[in-house]
């Protein structure tokens, strides 16, 4: 039979064990997670050649992550959620070398529309990216011949690569 | 009171059509003042600005020092044409690393963009009408050749920006700018070369006894040809697929100036990879791409050169799946080729021009096809039998790819070669036999465990056995032996890999409305997306709307691209358009302003028989 220290040492695992359980599914909404263009779509992590990349929480607006420095906390207005992206041109070719991938396209003009209606006109940054807080709602968001049609909920941050053009190099 | 309604009516109506020119001349005189092109006139007051010139999004952090070429880019659409075409190469300048000059060339077609100062400084002026005459000669031959040249913004001239591109290691590129009503997918363009060709990177890669000045020329001959069909190609439709569009490219520079040949450098590269498939992604390692300009040759040879421009016609016409996706070619290709006059397949064609790599019976430039790289087997044979003991015996394909097999009489060899084949559907075969230099095919009928007879192969220089995955479907395998024996072959289990692009290159989804777009000028005008989502919205749900918008992409494109030509009708269609528009984003207002009409239009004659 079970003494009662052996049922106490027990049941103190146990709520440990919960408790740790419990902070650790917490984890995901509480910290940054990073995302980064691979020259398609957005994918998880940092850029692996140091280029700029999102860092990304739940009701925070999203930062594009350049260097080193501490990533800083804005939260989103209540009821808002975001837009963040990249206008980008994809580049192919090279006879002499191969030049393929993509080139971001510095302060390009992003226009969100909602409801057929310019909601928002934006540019991108130094670095072709860009952010938009906005009320959670459906939106087109357009650069150069690009619409992505998005659906923005309460506190989240929806990523999306706008495609503004080809280079061909050579 | 009623002469006073009228008399306010008649004043708010002056006051708006006094006010809109207005408005409308600000912008202009705006950006012609910031570009330098006239006097500085800030005229207009301080709301005029606000309304024309909306700042950035409210609640997010402002851009100090806004560069001007954005926010001419945003309110480009609001411009008159005359001054769009003034502003055009604002739009996408490079920057030269000295003071810009321009030289306009002979036939006014062209701007050539350069500097004498920096590192993009070029060796003389003489160079720079070399240029501008180089530039003239190739658009000429694409027009005499039927193409249609590349658009530019307002029919300005098309910009070229000489710039010291070695250190980047590229001839040229170029790059597309913004839609124009040509077309749904239609782009302008500019483009960027070398300042001289001089260095080594561009003098080593042509060989011969030729002095430093003649290669630079070359180059200069074959980069224009290349880079500027790249301008058309963005003008035909800028979703265009990246291996034939270099392959077109690299075609033409021997097609406009045969003397050099540098092209003829990427073929052994397909040739010694010619496992991987046609539409391999450009690469001069792999042969993908720019090696792919002799497969062009060979569509010439057997169907006539039109046959390259009907494949950049056919794609000008699809739509894009979205996001800058690239519409395969592919099956653009087959599709054009299984029409009148050409009644091919590309299988068949495929099949062909593999055969040719081993013939070289081409009927083109027959002068240079000893530059053209002799076949490059996978493997080679002198002992036998060969059979499924030898480990290479067997291959597997992927879509629109060959293998080369090499077998030698050596001592030993039996006079008469068997080679059997067993292969998949989509799997062709053939073998020839080469007798000091006098080549015979030996076709395989079918390749269920097929034998071919090959007699004489001891007294021949060699056999060669051919196979050709000539279908759209990876993974097709084949085996084969010299002794009668042969293995169980699967057929691929993936289907087409074309089948899902294909099916979204029917229109809508991002597709565009050609006559609003020629109407107001630009595919993101908020009209043309009201347009637009009621083709997504409502169109598009049922069968009716969806035959009606599939009979607009068929009839609307002439039509657009002519009224995009023409000042006045823009104006008349985008008087039309307004009460289609304003019934599309407000139905319930126009069921009632319907209502209205119904009910006056009953009541008038009523009233005049009181």
């Amino acid at each position: 039979m079970p003494t009662g220290s052996t049922i106490f040492l027990a049941g103190l695992l146990i709520a440990t064990i919960s408790v740790t359980a419990s902070a650790l599914a917490k984890r995901p909404a509480d910290a940054w997670n990073y995302s980064y263009f691979d020259g398609r779509a957005f994918v998880a992590g940092q850029s692996p050649d140091g280029g700029p990349f999102f860092a990304l929480r739940e009701r925070m607006r999203p930062v594009v992550v350049t260097g080193t420095a501490k990533i800083g906390e804005v939260a989103l207005p209540p009821g808002k959620g975001a837009i963040a992206g990249l206008c980008y041109i994809e580049q192919s070719g090279g006879k002499l070398a191969n030049v393929s991938g993509y080139v971001p396209v510095p302060r390009a003009p992003v226009r969100i529309f909602s409801g057929g209606k310019v909601f928002a006109m934006i540019e991108a940054d130094e670095h072709g990216y860009f952010v938009a807080a906005v009320t959670a709602g459906k939106y087109s968001v357009f650069s150069g011949p690009t619409i992505v049609e998005v659906t923005v909920e309460n506190g989240t941050t929806v990523l999306v690569p706008l495609w503004t053009g080809r280079r061909m190099a050579d | 009171m009623k002469i006073f309604i009228h008399g306010m009516s008649l004043v708010a109506t002056f006051v708006m059509a006094a006010s809109l020119p207005a408005y409308a001349g600000v912008l202009d005189d705006h950006y012609l003042a910031a570009f330098g092109v006239q006097a500085a006139a800030q005229t207009g007051s301080a709301l005029q600005r606000a309304v024309l010139l909306p700042s950035t999004e409210t609640g997010e952090t402002p851009h100090c020092g806004t560069p001007l070429k954005l926010e001419l880019q945003r309110d480009w659409g609001q411009l008159e044409s005359s001054t769009q075409k003034i502003l055009a190469k604002q739009l996408v300048a490079p920057v030269l690393s000295g003071t810009e000059l321009v030289l306009t060339s002979p036939s006014g077609r062209f701007n050539i963009h350069y500097t004498t100062a920096g590192g993009d400084a070029v060796p003389s002026l003489a160079w720079v009408q070399t240029v501008a005459q180089t530039l003239d000669d190739v658009a000429a031959s694409y027009i005499n050749l039927g193409w249609r040249l590349a658009p530019t913004t307002g029919g300005a001239s098309y910009n070229v920006y000489l710039r010291d591109l070695a250190p980047q290691v590229l001839y040229g590129q170029t790059t597309s700018t913004q839609s124009t009503p040509n077309g749904p997918n239609s782009f302008a363009s500019y483009m960027e070369i070398d300042n001289d060709y001089l260095d080594a990177v561009y003098q080593n890669a042509l060989t011969g006894s030729l002095s430093a000045a003649q290669k630079a020329l070359m180059s200069l001959q074959i980069t224009v040809a290349h880079e500027y069909h790249h301008s058309i190609q963005f003008g035909y439709n800028v979703n265009f697929d990246s291996w034939y569009a270099e392959a077109t490219s690299t075609w033409f520079e021997d097609e406009l100036y045969d003397g050099v040949n540098q092209l003829y450098n990427y073929i052994p590269a397909w040739f010694r990879n010619s496992g991987l498939s046609l539409d391999t992604k450009p690469s001069v390692t792999s042969g993908g791409g720019y090696g792919r300009w002799i497969f062009n040759r060979y569509l010439a040879e057997q169907h006539g050169t039109g046959v390259i421009k009907a494949a950049w016609e056919k794609l000008a016409s699809l739509n894009t799946p979205g996001g800058g996706a690239q519409i395969p070619m592919v099956p653009v290709l087959e599709n054009l080729l299984l029409t009148a006059p050409y009644n091919s397949t590309l299988g068949t064609d495929f099949l062909g021009f593999a055969k040719r790599v081993y013939q070289r019976d081409w009927s083109n430039h027959s002068g240079d096809i000893s530059k053209i790289s002799t076949y490059s087997p996978v493997a080679a044979f002198s002992s036998y039998p060969v059979n499924s003991s030898t480990a290479t015996s067997s291959v597997t394909l992927p879509h629109h790819s060959f293998a080369y097999y090499k077998f030698t009489p050596t001592t030993g060899a039996p006079a008469s070669l068997n080679i059997t084949v067993t292969g998949t559907s989509g799997i062709k075969a053939t073998a020839f036999k080469n007798a000091a230099g006098s080549i015979t095919e030996f076709p395989f009928g079918s390749v269920n465990g097929t034998t071919v007879t090959i007699p004489g192969f001891s007294a021949s220089s060699e056999v060669a056995l051919l196979i050709v995955n000539a279908a759209d479907v990876d993974d097709h395998r084949a085996n084969f032996s010299t002794d009668g024996s042969s293995q169980n072959v699967s057929e691929p289990t993936g289907g087409s890999v074309y089948a899902v692009s294909s099916a979204t290159n029917s229109g809508g989804g991002g597709g565009g409305c050609f006559i609003a777009t020629a109407a107001y000028g630009s595919y993101l005008h908020p009209q043309v997306q009201i347009l637009r989502d009621f083709r997504d919205h409502f169109l598009l749900t049922n069968a009716p709307g969806r035959a009606f918008v599939a009979f607009y992409y068929r009839t609307s494109p002439p039509l657009a691209d002519f009224i995009s030509r023409h000042e006045l009708l823009r104006g008349v269609v985008r008087a039309a358009l307004t009460p289609v528009i304003a019934s599309v984003a407000h139905p319930a207002s126009a069921v009632i302003a319907l209502l209205l009409a119904a009910m006056v239009a009953l009541c008038l004659p009523f009233r005049r028989r009181i």
